[in-house]
């Protein structure tokens, strides 16, 4: 089913289209990026004039038929991934007096338990900066919550759920990611929840393309960085994302996907490298005794990768001229620490500092290289390993416009790493 | 401790880099006692590839036929001892933490009071050349990195019999070895030293380095000292064959409990290398950590490689420098990933004398110099100039 994102007039009421099911790849993705104030995934444009006023008793009609095919709360898009497990939560904000008679105990107090806390247990976290506000969706309006704990602990998230009988609400549970398969019986067993399966790239894609529709009364979803190359001058900024086709859109989760994306519908995946967020984790835990993502950037923030690798000047006392090799280029990542006094002479923030330098630096080589042999200039990095670390943002940023002597433009988007449970929840929403 | 190769080539540890005859030409035939020598300094090894002569025996036996004999002790076989001459280049490295031992050798072996000149490439050429300079009171003489690589692969590949081969694991051979062949370009060359230069060679005098990566053979030296405390880079080799990276590695099967099917990602491919090593609750052995770091960097490398190779249309790669060593996993995860990136339409091919081609083409160009004043006239060698 197709909807319109209107404003709610009226309570109960609903203004929409016919609610046939249309495909996905002609209509349902929001492939205009208009600025309309909370527009959800819509249908093209033209047909929502054409159809938008019919008289009351007709849409009182059409409401409830709509009301039978939208689906029960609560609504949920969850995307289970290598490391990280991304939840989005609508929170409806227009429940009438009647239907808070009539909701069910326990999804009032999941709604409560929700939206009342920024921390779930130990290592649950919901992004308040990321909430969406005064969302419209499937005719209804309220917040966008984002929330992410460790795959790790699925388990105790799975506990919860049993505990708070999610499974008698006969919701509909929307998974993606690799988890969704590989916890399916998981699900079942512990909470007693069936899942609906989705293919992770194609949630990613479509949540990305929704996020980017809406407007907020906040910060632009897509921004890139100006003046990379100069530490001084170099500042966000806004960049709208109209006529993104084609665009090389780069997850970079535990693992690499390259995708190419041509139009709404038509996209490949191009390639993906192993060497990840889940590397520089794994690395960074393993050579410097950290234990969480947090704990890494911030050592490397304060290390210096240099005195780590081996530059080009290390090998030939300055630049290497005839191939436009600068003396202060990385030659060999790591390349000093064959060297016993070099090792004992580096801290841990350097080697934290190096590992982010040479996982970011090789994915925008791979990344660079893919752009070229498919012919795009726009290259879009998500994915959570970009996650609080301004570092890679610029140093990505950087390797671009440098290394493709200003060809290539890498943008980035807050919701980062959210975009497939994004997915998740309007497949929820608007099956395709 | 320097790594030392035994100088008499017959009983030389490594047999893959052996001496290799230089082909009967008259431009070396010349040079009897004239000690020639390069040397490529890099960034972690400094490479030797010095001229000597080998004089062996020969028996050269003549048969007389019967029906010719005058007399019956006439003798049916006569047996002459001949000296031979045969010129074979030598190689031999050193790391770069001990140059100046590289350098006494050189200085007590190689150098003759008619030696004025050292050819000297690789980044070293231009750092060390002071100390190359004082130490053996000789000028050096630099030349180009790429353009002595180069010169050397193109060398080799024409002119040294099964200097190319390819790795099949699971084939009844695992080495294939190639023939040399006179029409060898276009070709890409990916070095692995220290770092990697990728190369697009078009003819002998037509190349470019196209681009390359600083994860390469310093980074696995580096990293693995780091993570298994094992300094000799042999040594993590040794490790690496013995692991298992799966306890390491997080595997498309970690993340999805099997393949990836729509995609065509089996489960057993590398999600995420070093995956697993984020949970602070498990120590993972030595052997484990080493062959995930080989996979990782061999992994990427291979796939870097196909970009550029995708990106110019080559369909040969060959790999040079000191990283592979006729290792088994490495040389088996660079095919398997050339194989993978590509769909088999890139073939993966490894030199025995890997690293030391900056070498061998540093020590032809000190040949073409010399033979131009030695033997005015003489034909430019194998085309290069």
């Amino acid at each position: 089913m197709a909807f319109n994102g209107h404003q709610r007039e009226d309570e109960g009421i609903d203004e929409d289209e016919t609610p046939t099911k249309q495909p996905r790849s002609e209509k349902e993705m929001p492939g205009c990026f208009k600025t309309e104030p909370h527009n959800e995934a819509s249908a093209s444009a033209g047909r929502s004039t054409s159809e938008r006023r019919t008289s009351n008793s007709t849409m009182r009609h059409r409401a409830d038929s709509v009301k039978k095919t939208r689906p029960p709360f609560p609504w949920f898009g969850m995307d289970i991934g290598g490391t990280l497990v991304k939840l989005v939560y609508f929170e409806p904000k227009d429940i009438t007096a009647e239907e808070e008679q009539e909701e069910v105990e326990n999804l009032k107090s999941i709604r409560r338990y929700l939206t009342s806390n920024t921390a779930y247990g130990k290592t649950g976290i919901r992004d308040v900066h990321l909430e969406l506000q005064d969302l419209t969706l499937c005719g209804r309006t309220g917040n966008l919550h984002f929330i992410r704990f460790p795959t790790h602990d699925l388990p105790a998230f799975l506990q919860m759920g049993r505990n708070k009988h999610f499974s008698s609400l006969h919701t509909t549970l929307c998974a993606t990611g690799g988890g969704a398969y590989k916890f399916e019986s998981d699900f079942r067993t512990m909470a007693d929840l069936q899942l609906h399966k989705l293919d992770e790239l194609d949630c990613l894609i479509r949540g990305v393309l929704y996020i980017d529709s809406v407007m907020s009364s906040g910060p632009s979803e897509c921004y890139y960085f100006e003046n990379p190359t100069d530490p001084d001058h170099c500042v966000q900024k806004p960049y709208t994302l109209e006529n993104p086709y084609p665009l090389l859109l780069v997850n970079i989760g535990s693992g690499v996907s390259i995708l190419a994306v041509y139009s709404e519908s038509n996209y490949k995946r191009v390639t993906g490298t192993s060497l990840g967020g889940g590397t520089f984790l794994g690395l960074c835990c393993l050579l410097t005794g950290c234990s969480t993502f947090e704990e890494a950037l911030e050592m490397a923030s304060q290390g210096e990768s240099t005195r780590v690798d081996k530059l080009v000047r290390d090998i030939y006392g300055g630049d290497y001229e005839r191939f436009g090799l600068p003396g202060w280029a990385v030659a060999s990542s790591f390349g000093n620490m064959m060297s016993k006094e070099k090792r004992e002479s580096v801290s841990k923030e350097d080697l934290a500092r190096a590992t982010l330098v040479t996982i970011t630096n090789n994915i925008g080589s791979i990344t660079r290289m893919c752009a070229l042999n498919e012919n795009i200039e726009r290259v879009v990095f998500v994915g959570n390993f970009l996650r609080v670390n301004t570092l890679s943002m610029k140093l990505l940023a950087y390797a671009m416009d440098y290394w493709s002597k200003g060809q290539l433009k890498a943008l980035f988007l807050r919701h980062e790493g959210y975009f497939g449970a994004v997915g998740a929840l309007l497949e929820l929403l608007h099956p395709s | 401790m320097a790594e030392f190769v035994r100088l008499d080539s017959s009983t030389s540890r490594h047999t893959m880099d052996k001496s290799i005859t230089l082909p009967p030409d008259e431009i070396f035939r010349n040079l009897e006692n004239a000690k020639r020598f390069a040397i490529d300094i890099g960034g972690s090894l400094t490479k030797l590839a010095y001229y000597s002569t080998v004089q062996h025996k020969v028996a050269k036996v003549r048969s007389f036929d019967k029906a010719t004999k005058e007399a019956a002790s006439d003798k049916l076989y006569e047996i002459s001892v001949q000296e031979e001459v045969t010129a074979r280049l030598h190689f031999i490295k050193f790391e770069n933490a001990y140059i100046e031992t590289c350098l006494d050798f050189i200085k007590d072996h190689l150098v003759n009071t008619e030696t004025k000149v050292i050819k000297a490439t690789g980044g070293g050429a231009h750092k060390f050349k002071e100390l190359i300079e004082r130490k053996l009171g000789l000028k050096v003489d630099k030349e180009d990195e790429m353009t002595c690589l180069i010169k050397g692969c193109n060398f080799v590949l024409r002119n040294i019999p099964h200097e190319a081969f390819v790795y099949a694991k699971h084939a009844d051979s695992e080495f294939r070895f190639q023939t040399t062949q006179p029409d060898i370009f276009p070709y890409l060359l990916v070095n692995i030293g220290s770092g990697v230069s990728i190369v697009k060679v078009e003819s002998e005098d037509k190349f470019e380095r196209i681009g390359g990566s600083s994860i390469g053979g310093g980074t696995f030296w580096g990293l693995g000292a780091l993570l298994t405390k094992t300094k000799r880079f042999d040594e993590l080799l040794q490790l690496a064959s013995k692991g298992q990276h799966t306890s390491v590695d997080m595997l498309v099967k970690d993340i999805y409990g099997g393949s990836y099917g729509s995609l065509g990602l089996t489960g057993d491919l590398i999600a995420s290398s070093f995956g697993k090593s984020a949970t602070a609750d498990k120590e993972f052995s030595k052997e484990d950590m080493a062959k995930s770091l080989l996979h990782m960097i061999s992994n990427d490398i291979g796939q870097l490689a196909c970009l550029y190779a995708k990106l110019h249309n080559l369909s040969r790669v060959y790999f040079g420098g000191f990283f592979i060593r006729g290792h088994p996993v490495t040389m088996h995860t660079i095919t398997y990933s050339i194989n993978f990136f590509t769909k088999g339409e890139v073939q993966a091919l490894f030199l025995r004398h890997e690293g030391y081609l900056g070498a061998i083409g540093a020590f032809l160009k000190g040949y073409i110099t010399y033979s131009r004043w030695r033997l005015p006239g003489s034909r430019a060698m194998y085309g290069c100039g």
